[in-house]
Protein backbone atom coordinates (compact mmCIF):
# COMPACT_ATOMS: atom_id res chain seq x y z
CA UNK A 1 0.00 0.00 0.00
CA UNK A 2 1.30 3.34 -0.82
CA UNK A 3 2.32 5.90 2.14
CA UNK A 4 0.28 8.78 1.75
CA UNK A 5 1.15 11.96 2.40
CA UNK A 6 0.17 13.24 5.95
CA UNK A 7 1.61 16.85 5.91
CA UNK A 8 2.21 19.47 3.22
CA UNK A 9 5.63 19.01 2.92
CA UNK A 10 4.88 15.26 1.64
CA UNK A 11 2.02 16.20 -0.03
CA UNK A 12 4.45 18.73 -2.07
CA UNK A 13 7.33 16.34 -2.59
CA UNK A 14 4.54 13.87 -3.96
CA UNK A 15 3.03 16.18 -6.42
CA UNK A 16 7.08 17.30 -7.44
CA UNK A 17 7.39 13.37 -8.02
CA UNK A 18 4.47 12.93 -10.13
CA UNK A 19 4.99 15.96 -12.47
CA UNK A 20 3.09 18.17 -11.56
CA UNK A 21 2.44 21.80 -13.46
CA UNK A 22 3.80 24.94 -11.76
CA UNK A 23 0.20 25.93 -12.14
CA UNK A 24 -1.21 23.20 -10.77
CA UNK A 25 1.54 23.08 -7.69
CA UNK A 26 0.30 26.92 -6.99
CA UNK A 27 -3.64 25.90 -7.35
CA UNK A 28 -2.93 23.21 -4.36
CA UNK A 29 -0.37 25.23 -2.77
CA UNK A 30 -2.69 28.23 -2.12
CA UNK A 31 -5.60 25.55 -1.18
CA UNK A 32 -3.24 24.13 1.52
CA UNK A 33 -2.71 27.80 2.99
CA UNK A 34 -6.48 28.33 3.25
CA UNK A 35 -7.22 25.45 4.47
CA UNK A 36 -4.63 25.75 7.07
CA UNK A 37 -5.99 29.00 7.95
CA UNK A 38 -9.67 27.75 7.91
CA UNK A 39 -9.29 24.40 9.82
CA UNK A 40 -7.20 26.01 12.34
CA UNK A 41 -7.53 24.21 15.91
CA UNK A 42 -10.14 21.87 14.61
CA UNK A 43 -9.00 18.18 15.28
CA UNK A 44 -10.96 15.09 14.17
CA UNK A 45 -12.07 12.35 16.62
CA UNK A 46 -8.80 10.80 17.03
CA UNK A 47 -6.68 13.83 17.75
CA UNK A 48 -5.82 14.12 14.31
CA UNK A 49 -6.24 17.61 12.87
CA UNK A 50 -8.27 18.02 9.79
CA UNK A 51 -5.55 19.80 7.64
CA UNK A 52 -3.47 16.55 7.96
CA UNK A 53 -6.89 14.89 6.92
CA UNK A 54 -7.54 16.81 4.28
CA UNK A 55 -3.54 16.39 3.29
CA UNK A 56 -4.35 12.70 3.45
CA UNK A 57 -7.67 13.01 1.12
CA UNK A 58 -5.47 15.18 -1.27
CA UNK A 59 -2.69 12.79 -1.25
CA UNK A 60 -4.77 9.63 -2.29
CA UNK A 61 -6.64 11.78 -4.73
CA UNK A 62 -3.38 12.50 -6.39
CA UNK A 63 -1.83 8.98 -6.44
CA UNK A 64 -5.31 7.67 -8.36
CA UNK A 65 -4.32 10.73 -10.95
CA UNK A 66 -7.21 13.35 -10.20
CA UNK A 67 -6.95 16.34 -11.90
CA UNK A 68 -5.41 18.97 -9.92
CA UNK A 69 -8.61 21.03 -8.71
CA UNK A 70 -9.89 17.64 -7.27
CA UNK A 71 -6.66 17.03 -5.52
CA UNK A 72 -7.27 20.76 -4.17
CA UNK A 73 -10.76 20.25 -3.73
CA UNK A 74 -9.98 17.27 -1.48
CA UNK A 75 -7.34 19.80 0.48
CA UNK A 76 -10.93 21.83 1.79
CA UNK A 77 -13.68 19.08 1.26
CA UNK A 78 -15.34 19.62 4.55
CA UNK A 79 -14.44 23.16 5.27
CA UNK A 80 -18.44 24.27 4.83
CA UNK A 81 -18.52 21.91 7.85
CA UNK A 82 -15.64 22.07 9.66
CA UNK A 83 -13.50 25.43 8.72
CA UNK A 84 -13.81 28.58 11.01
CA UNK A 85 -14.67 31.01 8.74
CA UNK A 86 -14.96 33.88 11.71
CA UNK A 87 -18.92 34.20 11.63
CA UNK A 88 -19.54 31.54 14.67
CA UNK A 89 -21.71 29.51 12.22
CA UNK A 90 -20.72 25.90 10.62
CA UNK A 91 -22.64 24.64 7.49
CA UNK A 92 -22.32 25.91 3.57
CA UNK A 93 -24.03 29.93 2.89
CA UNK A 94 -23.96 31.60 -0.11
CA UNK A 95 -21.66 34.17 1.25
CA UNK A 96 -18.56 31.61 2.09
CA UNK A 97 -19.31 29.98 -1.33
CA UNK A 98 -18.29 33.16 -2.47
CA UNK A 99 -15.20 33.80 -0.40
CA UNK A 100 -14.20 30.46 -1.89
CA UNK A 101 -15.21 31.06 -5.21
CA UNK A 102 -13.05 34.30 -5.37
CA UNK A 103 -10.31 32.58 -3.89
CA UNK A 104 -9.70 29.26 -5.13
CA UNK A 105 -12.21 29.33 -8.39
CA UNK A 106 -15.01 28.06 -9.40
CA UNK A 107 -13.95 24.55 -10.59
CA UNK A 108 -12.67 23.96 -6.84
CA UNK A 109 -15.08 25.62 -5.36
CA UNK A 110 -18.10 23.76 -6.66
CA UNK A 111 -16.94 20.45 -5.91
CA UNK A 112 -16.06 21.69 -2.19
CA UNK A 113 -19.56 22.69 -2.16
CA UNK A 114 -20.58 19.06 -3.34
CA UNK A 115 -19.49 17.46 -0.96
CA UNK A 116 -21.25 19.71 1.44
CA UNK A 117 -25.16 19.14 0.30
CA UNK A 118 -25.21 16.02 -1.53
CA UNK A 119 -25.68 13.63 0.64
CA UNK A 120 -23.42 10.21 0.71
CA UNK A 121 -26.02 7.21 1.46
CA UNK A 122 -26.59 3.88 -0.05
CA UNK A 123 -29.20 5.21 -2.05
CA UNK A 124 -27.22 8.08 -3.75
CA UNK A 125 -24.59 5.67 -4.38
CA UNK A 126 -26.44 2.89 -5.58
CA UNK A 127 -28.02 4.89 -8.01
CA UNK A 128 -24.63 6.14 -9.25
CA UNK A 129 -23.37 2.82 -9.78
CA UNK A 130 -26.05 2.42 -11.99
CA UNK A 131 -25.11 5.40 -14.21
CA UNK A 132 -28.12 7.71 -12.32
CA UNK A 133 -28.74 9.76 -9.19
CA UNK A 134 -27.12 13.39 -7.94
CA UNK A 135 -23.62 11.97 -7.18
CA UNK A 136 -20.77 13.12 -9.89
CA UNK A 137 -18.12 11.02 -10.60
CA UNK A 138 -15.52 13.90 -8.99
CA UNK A 139 -17.44 13.53 -5.93
CA UNK A 140 -17.33 9.95 -5.65
CA UNK A 141 -13.72 9.82 -5.66
CA UNK A 142 -13.85 12.70 -3.23
CA UNK A 143 -15.76 10.64 -0.79
CA UNK A 144 -13.80 7.43 -1.82
CA UNK A 145 -10.79 9.38 -0.66
CA UNK A 146 -12.08 10.89 2.55
CA UNK A 147 -13.14 7.10 3.56
CA UNK A 148 -9.81 5.64 2.62
CA UNK A 149 -8.14 8.30 4.52
CA UNK A 150 -10.05 7.97 7.15
CA UNK A 151 -9.96 4.07 7.72
CA UNK A 152 -5.90 3.90 6.86
CA UNK A 153 -5.19 6.34 10.03
CA UNK A 154 -7.04 3.96 12.12
CA UNK A 155 -8.68 7.13 13.03
CA UNK A 156 -12.41 6.11 12.67
CA UNK A 157 -11.59 3.88 15.91
CA UNK A 158 -11.63 7.54 17.38
CA UNK A 159 -14.84 8.04 16.58
CA UNK A 160 -17.61 7.32 18.98
CA UNK A 161 -20.55 7.90 16.48
CA UNK A 162 -18.60 5.95 13.56
CA UNK A 163 -17.89 3.38 15.77
CA UNK A 164 -21.80 3.32 16.60
CA UNK A 165 -22.55 2.94 13.10
CA UNK A 166 -24.13 6.62 13.13
CA UNK A 167 -22.15 7.30 10.39
CA UNK A 168 -23.22 4.40 8.54
CA UNK A 169 -20.75 4.13 5.94
CA UNK A 170 -17.69 5.21 7.26
CA UNK A 171 -16.25 1.72 9.53
CA UNK A 172 -18.09 -0.44 8.07
CA UNK A 173 -17.03 -0.14 4.11
CA UNK A 174 -20.36 -1.61 2.23
CA UNK A 175 -19.87 -3.57 -0.73
CA UNK A 176 -21.40 -0.53 -2.55
CA UNK A 177 -19.10 1.81 -1.54
CA UNK A 178 -17.03 -1.40 -3.07
CA UNK A 179 -18.47 -1.26 -6.30
CA UNK A 180 -18.76 2.79 -6.78
CA UNK A 181 -15.18 2.43 -7.10
CA UNK A 182 -14.80 -0.07 -10.36
CA UNK A 183 -17.90 1.69 -11.56
CA UNK A 184 -15.77 4.85 -11.30
CA UNK A 185 -12.70 3.63 -12.62
CA UNK A 186 -10.20 3.29 -9.20
CA UNK A 187 -10.82 0.20 -8.21
CA UNK A 188 -7.27 0.31 -6.58
CA UNK A 189 -9.02 2.61 -3.87
CA UNK A 190 -11.26 0.09 -3.40
CA UNK A 191 -9.57 -2.77 -2.94
CA UNK A 192 -7.39 -0.43 -0.35
CA UNK A 193 -10.42 0.28 1.52
CA UNK A 194 -10.85 -3.91 1.56
CA UNK A 195 -7.11 -4.36 3.14
CA UNK A 196 -7.35 -1.61 5.71
CA UNK A 197 -10.35 -3.02 6.91
CA UNK A 198 -8.57 -5.98 7.53
CA UNK A 199 -5.70 -4.17 8.65
CA UNK A 200 -7.89 -2.81 11.54
CA UNK A 201 -7.57 -5.73 13.22
CA UNK A 202 -3.86 -5.40 13.97
CA UNK A 203 -4.83 -2.31 15.60
CA UNK A 204 -6.99 -3.84 18.51
CA UNK A 205 -4.23 -3.03 20.88
CA UNK A 206 -4.87 0.30 20.83
CA UNK A 207 -8.68 -0.29 21.24
CA UNK A 208 -8.40 0.83 25.08
CA UNK A 209 -7.03 4.29 24.13
CA UNK A 210 -9.96 4.66 21.59
CA UNK A 211 -11.98 3.91 24.83
CA UNK A 212 -10.80 5.95 26.62
CA UNK A 213 -9.67 9.05 24.64
CA UNK A 214 -12.11 9.49 21.31
CA UNK A 215 -15.12 11.62 20.65
CA UNK A 216 -18.25 12.08 19.32
CA UNK A 217 -16.91 13.58 15.56
CA UNK A 218 -14.62 16.61 15.79
CA UNK A 219 -13.96 19.29 17.96
CA UNK A 220 -12.54 22.21 18.78
CA UNK A 221 -9.14 23.12 20.47
CA UNK A 222 -8.67 26.29 22.45
CA UNK A 223 -6.13 27.08 25.09
CA UNK A 224 -7.57 29.00 28.21
CA UNK A 225 -6.10 32.42 26.82
CA UNK A 226 -8.41 32.66 23.67
CA UNK A 227 -11.84 33.17 23.62
CA UNK A 228 -14.50 33.55 20.97
CA UNK A 229 -14.74 36.69 19.65
CA UNK A 230 -17.58 38.49 21.50
CA UNK A 231 -19.35 40.35 18.49
CA UNK A 232 -19.82 36.93 16.57
CA UNK A 233 -23.00 36.48 18.80
CA UNK A 234 -24.25 39.66 18.12
CA UNK A 235 -23.37 39.43 14.77
CA UNK A 236 -25.56 36.11 14.43
CA UNK A 237 -28.22 38.04 15.99
CA UNK A 238 -28.67 40.67 13.54
CA UNK A 239 -28.00 39.08 10.27
CA UNK A 240 -31.34 37.32 10.90
CA UNK A 241 -32.85 40.50 10.68
CA UNK A 242 -30.99 42.66 8.87
CA UNK A 243 -29.48 40.46 5.34
CA UNK A 244 -26.73 43.09 4.76
CA UNK A 245 -25.05 42.23 8.08
CA UNK A 246 -23.98 38.99 6.01
CA UNK A 247 -22.74 40.54 2.60
CA UNK A 248 -20.61 43.24 5.50
CA UNK A 249 -19.33 40.23 7.41
CA UNK A 250 -18.40 38.93 3.68
CA UNK A 251 -15.87 42.07 2.88
CA UNK A 252 -14.66 41.73 6.37
CA UNK A 253 -13.63 38.23 5.87
CA UNK A 254 -11.99 39.04 2.33
CA UNK A 255 -10.15 41.47 3.89
CA UNK A 256 -8.72 39.02 6.78
CA UNK A 257 -7.82 36.75 3.94
CA UNK A 258 -6.13 39.00 1.78
CA UNK A 259 -4.05 40.32 5.00
CA UNK A 260 -2.99 36.49 5.51
CA UNK A 261 -1.33 36.47 1.85
CA UNK A 262 -4.42 34.18 0.17
CA UNK A 263 -5.59 36.17 -2.58
CA UNK B 1 16.09 7.54 5.45
CA UNK B 2 13.69 5.56 8.44
CA UNK B 3 9.96 6.36 8.76
CA UNK B 4 9.57 9.13 10.90
CA UNK B 5 6.00 9.69 11.96
CA UNK B 6 4.45 12.66 11.72
CA UNK B 7 0.56 12.35 13.20
CA UNK B 8 -0.51 11.02 16.84
CA UNK B 9 -2.03 8.04 14.99
CA UNK B 10 1.60 7.17 13.09
CA UNK B 11 3.49 7.32 16.19
CA UNK B 12 0.99 5.11 18.15
CA UNK B 13 1.11 2.54 15.73
CA UNK B 14 4.76 2.75 15.68
CA UNK B 15 4.66 2.75 19.60
CA UNK B 16 2.52 -0.59 18.99
CA UNK B 17 4.89 -2.17 16.30
CA UNK B 18 8.27 -1.60 18.56
CA UNK B 19 6.94 -3.32 21.77
CA UNK B 20 5.62 -0.57 24.15
CA UNK B 21 3.22 -1.80 26.83
CA UNK B 22 -0.55 -0.43 26.87
CA UNK B 23 0.77 1.45 29.81
CA UNK B 24 3.52 2.89 27.83
CA UNK B 25 0.63 3.47 25.18
CA UNK B 26 -1.66 4.90 27.32
CA UNK B 27 1.09 7.23 28.92
CA UNK B 28 2.24 8.90 25.20
CA UNK B 29 -1.25 9.56 24.31
CA UNK B 30 -1.99 11.37 27.33
CA UNK B 31 1.59 13.62 26.44
CA UNK B 32 -0.16 13.67 22.39
CA UNK B 33 -3.38 15.34 24.28
CA UNK B 34 -0.92 17.90 26.48
CA UNK B 35 0.54 18.24 23.07
CA UNK B 36 -2.40 19.57 21.29
CA UNK B 37 -3.66 21.95 23.94
CA UNK B 38 -0.30 23.33 24.28
CA UNK B 39 0.26 24.30 20.39
CA UNK B 40 -3.13 24.25 18.61
CA UNK B 41 -2.23 27.24 16.46
CA UNK B 42 1.83 26.75 16.21
CA UNK B 43 2.97 26.31 12.36
CA UNK B 44 6.62 25.87 11.04
CA UNK B 45 8.21 28.20 9.14
CA UNK B 46 7.79 25.58 6.18
CA UNK B 47 4.03 25.94 7.00
CA UNK B 48 3.97 22.40 8.11
CA UNK B 49 1.75 21.97 11.87
CA UNK B 50 3.95 22.04 15.04
CA UNK B 51 1.96 19.18 16.30
CA UNK B 52 3.74 17.57 13.17
CA UNK B 53 7.18 18.42 14.09
CA UNK B 54 6.38 17.05 17.48
CA UNK B 55 5.43 13.95 16.79
CA UNK B 56 8.16 13.09 14.11
CA UNK B 57 10.68 14.25 16.84
CA UNK B 58 9.52 12.00 19.20
CA UNK B 59 9.25 8.97 16.66
CA UNK B 60 13.13 9.88 16.01
CA UNK B 61 13.89 8.94 19.43
CA UNK B 62 11.26 6.24 19.19
CA UNK B 63 13.52 4.56 16.42
CA UNK B 64 16.64 5.20 18.59
CA UNK B 65 14.75 2.67 21.03
CA UNK B 66 14.53 5.60 23.85
CA UNK B 67 12.77 5.43 27.20
CA UNK B 68 8.98 6.91 26.93
CA UNK B 69 10.30 9.94 29.65
CA UNK B 70 12.43 10.57 27.19
CA UNK B 71 10.12 10.19 24.08
CA UNK B 72 7.20 12.28 25.39
CA UNK B 73 10.26 15.26 26.16
CA UNK B 74 10.52 14.92 22.68
CA UNK B 75 6.98 15.20 21.89
CA UNK B 76 6.41 18.22 24.12
CA UNK B 77 10.43 19.85 23.80
CA UNK B 78 9.16 23.03 22.92
CA UNK B 79 6.26 23.25 25.35
CA UNK B 80 8.83 26.20 27.21
CA UNK B 81 9.60 27.68 24.05
CA UNK B 82 5.77 27.96 22.63
CA UNK B 83 3.07 26.47 24.64
CA UNK B 84 0.06 28.21 25.67
CA UNK B 85 -0.16 27.29 29.45
CA UNK B 86 -3.60 27.92 31.77
CA UNK B 87 -0.87 30.72 33.33
CA UNK B 88 -1.16 32.34 30.00
CA UNK B 89 2.67 32.68 30.89
CA UNK B 90 5.55 31.35 28.88
CA UNK B 91 8.69 29.65 30.17
CA UNK B 92 9.70 27.08 32.63
CA UNK B 93 8.02 29.41 35.33
CA UNK B 94 7.01 27.73 38.76
CA UNK B 95 3.28 26.69 37.52
CA UNK B 96 4.10 26.25 34.25
CA UNK B 97 6.90 23.10 35.63
CA UNK B 98 3.79 21.91 37.76
CA UNK B 99 1.86 21.80 35.40
CA UNK B 100 3.67 19.89 33.04
CA UNK B 101 4.73 17.37 36.27
CA UNK B 102 1.31 17.06 37.00
CA UNK B 103 0.33 15.93 33.54
CA UNK B 104 3.35 13.28 31.89
CA UNK B 105 5.36 13.20 35.24
CA UNK B 106 8.27 14.67 36.77
CA UNK B 107 11.26 12.66 34.99
CA UNK B 108 9.82 13.80 31.80
CA UNK B 109 9.52 17.74 32.78
CA UNK B 110 12.89 17.56 34.21
CA UNK B 111 14.01 16.61 30.18
CA UNK B 112 11.72 19.34 28.94
CA UNK B 113 13.17 22.01 30.76
CA UNK B 114 17.10 20.87 31.01
CA UNK B 115 16.55 21.04 27.11
CA UNK B 116 15.04 24.61 26.79
CA UNK B 117 17.89 25.68 28.99
CA UNK B 118 20.81 24.08 26.38
CA UNK B 119 22.44 26.55 24.19
CA UNK B 120 22.89 25.77 21.02
CA UNK B 121 25.38 27.68 19.29
CA UNK B 122 28.19 27.13 17.68
CA UNK B 123 30.66 27.83 20.77
CA UNK B 124 28.73 25.70 22.97
CA UNK B 125 29.15 23.04 20.71
CA UNK B 126 32.82 23.28 21.50
CA UNK B 127 32.52 23.32 24.87
CA UNK B 128 30.37 20.54 24.58
CA UNK B 129 32.65 19.13 22.75
CA UNK B 130 35.28 19.72 24.94
CA UNK B 131 33.90 18.24 28.58
CA UNK B 132 31.77 15.63 26.81
CA UNK B 133 32.62 12.85 29.15
CA UNK B 134 31.79 15.06 32.01
CA UNK B 135 27.72 15.36 30.67
CA UNK B 136 25.12 13.73 32.70
CA UNK B 137 22.24 11.12 31.16
CA UNK B 138 20.12 14.18 31.15
CA UNK B 139 22.33 16.47 29.51
CA UNK B 140 23.30 13.64 26.92
CA UNK B 141 19.36 13.30 26.52
CA UNK B 142 18.73 16.94 26.24
CA UNK B 143 21.42 16.73 23.26
CA UNK B 144 19.75 13.83 21.64
CA UNK B 145 16.38 15.69 21.60
CA UNK B 146 18.04 18.47 19.87
CA UNK B 147 19.49 16.38 17.38
CA UNK B 148 16.06 14.54 16.95
CA UNK B 149 14.75 17.98 16.53
CA UNK B 150 17.25 19.24 13.90
CA UNK B 151 16.95 16.06 12.20
CA UNK B 152 13.28 16.43 12.08
CA UNK B 153 13.05 19.91 10.78
CA UNK B 154 15.11 18.01 7.42
CA UNK B 155 12.20 15.57 7.22
CA UNK B 156 10.64 15.68 3.71
CA UNK B 157 13.24 18.65 2.86
CA UNK B 158 11.69 20.25 5.65
CA UNK B 159 13.82 23.63 5.14
CA UNK B 160 13.55 24.14 1.76
CA UNK B 161 10.21 25.21 1.92
CA UNK B 162 10.68 27.85 4.14
CA UNK B 163 10.99 31.27 2.44
CA UNK B 164 14.79 31.48 3.14
CA UNK B 165 15.04 28.41 1.35
CA UNK B 166 18.85 28.54 0.45
CA UNK B 167 19.16 29.94 3.92
CA UNK B 168 18.43 26.08 5.24
CA UNK B 169 21.18 24.61 3.04
CA UNK B 170 23.87 27.15 4.01
CA UNK B 171 23.07 26.36 7.57
CA UNK B 172 23.46 22.78 7.07
CA UNK B 173 27.04 23.27 5.32
CA UNK B 174 27.61 25.44 7.92
CA UNK B 175 27.01 22.77 10.85
CA UNK B 176 25.77 19.80 9.47
CA UNK B 177 29.18 17.65 10.00
CA UNK B 178 29.38 18.74 13.76
CA UNK B 179 25.46 17.23 14.24
CA UNK B 180 26.93 14.28 12.45
CA UNK B 181 29.95 14.00 14.49
CA UNK B 182 28.04 14.83 18.01
CA UNK B 183 25.18 11.68 16.80
CA UNK B 184 28.02 9.63 17.18
CA UNK B 185 29.45 10.58 19.85
CA UNK B 186 26.85 10.22 21.98
CA UNK B 187 26.53 6.48 20.79
CA UNK B 188 23.84 6.85 18.01
CA UNK B 189 25.94 5.79 14.76
CA UNK B 190 22.30 4.66 12.75
CA UNK B 191 21.04 8.52 13.73
CA UNK B 192 24.52 10.26 12.42
CA UNK B 193 24.08 8.45 9.17
CA UNK B 194 20.40 9.67 8.87
CA UNK B 195 21.42 12.98 9.70
CA UNK B 196 24.03 13.29 6.84
CA UNK B 197 21.64 11.25 4.22
CA UNK B 198 19.38 13.77 5.04
CA UNK B 199 21.57 16.88 5.04
CA UNK B 200 22.84 15.09 1.72
CA UNK B 201 19.61 15.24 0.22
CA UNK B 202 18.72 18.87 1.06
CA UNK B 203 22.37 20.06 -0.34
CA UNK B 204 20.99 18.54 -3.84
CA UNK B 205 17.51 19.08 -3.83
CA UNK B 206 15.37 22.30 -5.69
CA UNK B 207 12.39 23.14 -4.63
CA UNK B 208 10.11 25.47 -6.63
CA UNK B 209 9.56 29.26 -4.64
CA UNK B 210 5.86 28.99 -5.31
CA UNK B 211 5.58 25.92 -3.31
CA UNK B 212 7.88 27.77 -0.08
CA UNK B 213 5.61 28.91 2.79
CA UNK B 214 3.90 31.89 1.51
CA UNK B 215 3.88 34.59 4.45
CA UNK B 216 7.27 34.95 4.33
CA UNK B 217 7.56 33.39 8.46
CA UNK B 218 11.04 32.74 9.13
CA UNK B 219 10.31 31.45 12.86
CA UNK B 220 7.19 29.42 14.13
CA UNK B 221 3.80 31.18 13.92
CA UNK B 222 0.35 31.21 15.10
CA UNK B 223 -2.56 30.94 12.68
CA UNK B 224 -5.32 31.82 15.45
CA UNK B 225 -8.96 30.76 13.67
CA UNK B 226 -11.15 33.68 12.48
CA UNK B 227 -13.56 33.39 15.53
CA UNK B 228 -11.29 33.50 17.94
CA UNK B 229 -8.31 35.77 19.64
CA UNK B 230 -6.54 35.78 22.69
CA UNK B 231 -8.29 37.10 25.64
CA UNK B 232 -8.02 39.88 27.30
CA UNK B 233 -6.74 38.45 30.50
CA UNK B 234 -4.30 36.59 28.69
CA UNK B 235 -3.19 40.11 26.92
CA UNK B 236 -2.48 41.86 30.12
CA UNK B 237 -0.80 38.88 31.76
CA UNK B 238 1.97 38.59 29.16
CA UNK B 239 2.44 42.45 29.46
CA UNK B 240 3.81 41.65 32.99
CA UNK B 241 5.38 38.37 32.24
CA UNK B 242 9.28 38.22 32.01
CA UNK B 243 10.43 37.49 28.85
CA UNK B 244 11.70 34.02 27.84
CA UNK B 245 14.65 35.19 26.87
CA UNK B 246 15.80 36.39 30.30
CA UNK B 247 14.93 32.93 31.45
CA UNK B 248 17.70 31.33 29.47
CA UNK B 249 20.24 32.09 31.84
CA UNK B 250 21.69 28.42 32.46
CA UNK B 251 23.74 26.75 30.50
CA UNK B 252 25.84 23.83 30.19
CA UNK B 253 28.36 26.01 31.84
Amino acid sequence: MPNYAQTNLQLFNQLLAQGYTKENLRRVHQTYELGRLLFSGRSTASGRTQIVHGVGTASILAFWSAPAYVVAAGLVHNVYNNGDFGGGRRGISEQKRAVLREILGQEIEEEVANFAMLKWNEKNVSQFNLGKGPLTPNLVFLRLADLLDHNLSGGVFYDHAAMKGKNGLRLSIPPFVIQASNVLGVSGIGKELERAKIEQDSLQPLASLHEKFGANGGFNVLPSSYSQKTFLKLLKVLARYWPGVGAAWSRGLKRKLIDHGLT
Amino acid sequence: MTFVAQTNLQLYRQLSEQGFSQEDLAYMHQACHVMVQLFPFLYRPNGKEHFAHAVGTASILCSLQKRVPVIAAGLLHAAYRHGEFPSFRKGPTKSNRKYIQNVVGQETEEHIARYFYLQWDRQNFIEIQERFTELSEIDRDSLLIRLADNLEKCVDLGVLFVSSGPGGKRSIQKTGPTRVELARKLGYPALADQIQTAHEAILNAEIPSILCNGNGAQMDFLLVPLSYRRSLFAYLSSLFCVSTSSLKMKSFK
